[in-house]
């Protein structure tokens, strides 16, 4: 579960983090984005500590300097799939990979297109419902700002949706003005 | 009455998330904001760059110089408009275009770029080729094959990101060009005459150069690997005040290095009368500063631009090319993790070893590919400045007035001097 095969990319932090053996020494390295995720793979890390591994080198383990700060803004991404299955199943890969907490998610197609209004801007209505009659079904996810790189690269480079658009970033809790 | 009523009616105002992340910054954040930008100003005098100032300062001495003066804020306010489509969007420039427009218009503006910067690379490779037979004597041809090989491998399997920031230190050799103009002693009132009161000839010669100058200075690749440079390092909007702060700073050391190159060359070589046909020619213009050493002090030079330049070159081609189609990118990558990524940079490095390989002449090489980006680049700015100017991409990050009009200006002079270039040589003929 560690990272997999050596030198192959992790299962959830992909080519962040290397890991490889040289000799007895376990060697982690890579740039993380939250500290939680260091502390977790040190922990597993260690955990194998007497099993084939000696020690444990995490020296060029690091975690990225981010000033950003959560709970400012929010943006809200949408997706297309090919039919609502594909769009489910990215959702449950883009939750388990980016390990996001949504602040708002939905899955829209022609049963439910009426729901585009109530999820989105006035302006990402009408784009949003020429992708849902053309048989798309859309993912809508309203994440937190400091989250959408992540976001946005699993659900294009990852899930490979057809489409991919944010709406730009707004203060958290000001959509209920603006709607 | 019934106005105390209208005013109890009207809805709150949202908040405006540009006020919501303005920063005051502190000298120390200042100097931390130095990053991305002052790597992008680092290779946006590349060695076909380098030439290009060169050739301009010889050709027409100072009479040049309020063109550079022009394009630096044009330059800032483009790469801070580029930047900004990656804080807003979170993606890179080619993806915006393409789903914020639709495929036939990100395809051209792709492969634009992509053109002119595998024609800029080969043009870079001689231009490093030549350097190297500064110091070792031997022809540049031979050198064309292992320095594009080497560079390939390092781009593909090292992390360049962080190679870039130790290569950077090698461009500061062209700071010496910052001495050796003012050891040239030229006459500093015809040079700043020449820098904020504009002139302008309408013959093919000057133009050209005019073109060549704008687009070394405001290069079409510097848009994609600006936004993409943005995307991998994860800056938000939150970041936006450091961001700009990071351009200010190494757009504006990219034209004042470029402004002494003119300077130095022009004090040297325009008041002889001395063209450059070689690469020793160039160098020639270092040696108030450095004497003898002067072709070595400007073969490193260009080694060092190019190192920095070439690969940004083939992974903004590759960003490109990705956004389009979609695939996996990022030089954080590895090569078998985003492995088509990887293939459009080994085939812009196989493609530009092949130019330079059948190019005949080094300079007229360097030279043109940079009119070739003059060329290309409103197109580019229009569509960036559209897509900046769109309230449904930027929201509140939406360009401001001030932005508009310097864009378009940018825009405006670019197109200008490309209509009348192709007037002149339509009518004309290219000059010698």
């Amino acid at each position: 579960m560690l990272a997999g095969e050596t030198g192959e990319p992790h299962p959830v932090l992909g080519d962040r983090v290397s890991v490889r053996v040289a000799g007895e020494r376990l060697v982690i390295s890579g740039q993380l984005d939250r500290s939680e995720d260091r502390d977790e793979l040190v922990k597993q890390a260690r955990a194998r500590i007497g099993r084939g591994i000696k020690e444990l080198d995490t020296s060029h383990l690091k975690v990225a300097d981010r000033h950003e700060t959560p709970g400012l803004l929010d943006q809200t991404l949408i997706a297309a799939f090919p039919d609502r299955e594909t769009a489910e199943l990215a959702c449950k890969f883009v939750l388990e990979r980016s390990r996001v907490t949504p602040y708002q998610q939905a899955i829209v197609d022609r049963r439910n297109a009426g729901d585009l209004r109530k999820l989105l801007l006035e302006e990402f209505v009408e784009d949003a419902r020429r992708r849902v009659e053309n048989g798309d079904a859309l993912l809508v996810m309203r994440v937190d700002e400091t989250d959408v790189f992540l976001v946005r690269e699993i659900l294009e480079e990852d899930t490979r949706s057809s489409w991919t658009i944010a709406t730009p970033p707004s203060v958290i809790g000001a959509s209920r003005w603006q709607r | 009455m019934a106005e105390v009523g209208r005013r109890t009616a009207r809805k709150p105002q949202a908040p405006s998330a540009r006020e919501a992340v303005k920063e005051r910054l502190s000298p120390v954040d200042i100097l931390k904001s130095i990053g991305p930008g002052v790597i992008t100003g680092g290779a946006d005098n590349d060695p076909a760059g380098i030439a290009t100032y060169s050739i301009v300062g010889a050709t027409a001495g100072f009479a040049q110089n309020w063109l550079l003066f022009l394009s630096t804020p044009l330059l800032i306010v483009v790469m801070q408009m580029s930047a900004k489509v990656a804080h807003v969007t979170k993606t890179d420039l080619a993806t915006v275009l393409r789903t914020t427009y639709s495929a036939r218009v990100a395809t051209p503006a792709v492969l634009l770029m992509v053109i002119a910067n595998v024609i800029t690379m080969g043009a870079d490779l001689i231009a490093m080729g030549a350097a190297i037979q500064l110091l070792t004597g031997i022809r540049f041809i031979y050198w064309i094959v292992p320095l594009a090989a080497a560079m390939a491998c390092f781009t593909i399997f090292l992390d360049y990101r962080v190679i870039s920031r130790y290569m950077l230190w090698l461009v500061a050799v062209f700071a010496t060009y910052i001495l050796a103009a003012f050891l040239a002693r030229p006459n500093w009132s015809d040079v700043l005459r020449s820098t904020v009161v504009p002139h302008v000839e309408l013959n093919a010669g000057f133009l050209l150069a005019s073109v060549g100058m704008l687009g070394t200075t405001i290069t079409p690749y510097l848009f994609f690997w600006q936004t993409s440079g943005e995307v991998e390092e994860k800056r938000g909007v939150q970041r936006l005040s450091r961001s700009n702060l990071d351009i200010t700073i190494g757009m504006v050391w990219s034209n004042v290095t470029a402004f002494f190159i003119i300077v130095a060359t022009g004090a040297v070589l325009f008041s002889h009368h001395a063209q450059i046909r070689t690469a020793a020619d160039a160098a020639r213009a270092l040696e108030p500063f450095a004497g003898h050493y002067a072709t070595a002090l400007f073969a490193v030079g260009i080694i060092g631009a190019g190192l920095l330049a070439i690969p940004i070159l083939a992974a903004s081609a590759a960003f490109g090319v990705a956004g389009l189609a979609g695939w996996r990118r990022g030089l954080g990558r590895k090569a078998r993790n985003a492995p088509q990524f990887y293939l459009v940079i080994g085939l812009a490095f196989l493609v530009a070893m092949e130019l330079a390989i059948s190019s005949i002449d080094p300079i007229k090489a360097l030279f043109y590919s940079q009119v070739l980006d003059g060329l290309i680049a409103p197109f580019l700015i229009v569509l960036m400045l559209l897509i900046t100017s769109s309230r449904k991409v930027m929201g509140d990050f939406v360009n401001g007035m001030a932005t508009k009009v310097v864009g378009w200006g940018a825009a405006g002079v670019m197109v200008l001097a490309d209509v009348a270039l192709v007037y002149q040589v339509a009518t004309n003929g290219l000059p010698g």
